[in-house]
């Protein structure tokens, strides 16, 4: 579509206001502040996006873990060992800071503390969580941690129509900072 | 000993709720248990006044 240019006295009608908001990008859906162990949003997905993202910022946990991630179905995850991701990690000394999992029950972001009250910041895009197909996702996460980051994704290796995201500390740690949910517009 | 928190946010506009999971959910969601240096201490027994 071609984007209008307005000039020193055009008149922006209801036509124009409507063609910028059905080309808009990210649209913000929902979110939250971190303040338990484990934080569902349900219903955040559906048939209206195909593509999400995530944002999370200031984030913290109380104790050396890693900030993971699970797809709900209704309010609960799908039992099965179908996560596989892989991350590329750095510290700001050089060294590797690498993680991988593969058949296992719970995800990982990329996001880690090596004690209580680092902070960490996170973005990933989920895709297609809400189509019968593989849910994957990918970003990166900068970690007070090792003062590095982790870049990777992974994938539910089955089809599955998820309509929530679960976010959560991988041994009961609690969790706090703000996250943020977005869909990517279909044009 | 307490359970962790959890909370829930809806997208179809109930309120939020935060509380403490249950042994199911905790099973379920921890499938590497939890960590024993995170877990919420006891209540400290109530003491006469």
């Amino acid at each position: 579509m071609a984007i209008k240019t307005f000039t020193a006295g055009s008149i922006l009608t209801a036509a124009d206001t409507n063609t910028f908001l059905a080309n808009s990008g990210l649209v913000y859906l929902g979110g939250g502040n971190l303040s338990s162990s484990q934080t569902d949003f349900l219903g955040c997905f559906s048939s209206n996006y195909t593509n999400y993202r995530v944002v999370v910022s200031q984030g913290t946990l109380s104790a050396a873990t890693d900030f993971c991630l699970n797809f709900l179905l209704g309010a609960a995850p799908v039992a099965s060992n179908a996560f596989y991701y892989g991350y590329v990690g750095l510290t700001s000394g050089g060294a590797a800071s690498n993680q991988n999992g593969a058949g296992v029950p719970l995800g990982r972001t990329g996001a880690y503390t090596s004690s209580g009250g680092q902070m960490f910041v996170l973005s990933f895009d989920i895709y297609a969580p809400n189509v019968n197909t593989w849910t994957r996702w990918a970003g990166q996460a900068c970690n007070q941690a090792d003062l590095g980051s982790r870049s990777g994704g992974g994938h539910w290796a089955d089809n599955t129509q998820f309509t929530g995201l679960r976010l959560q500390s991988a041994g009961g740690q609690t969790i706090t900072g703000k996250a943020e949910i977005y869909g990517y517009r279909i044009p | 000993m307490s359970n962790p928190l959890k909370t829930i946010y809806y997208f179809d506009g109930t309120p939020t709720e935060t509380r403490e999971m249950t042994d199911a959910e905790v099973l379920e969601s921890f499938p590497d248990g939890l960590d024993p240096a995170d877990e919420a201490p006891a209540p400290a027994a109530d003491s006469a006044e």
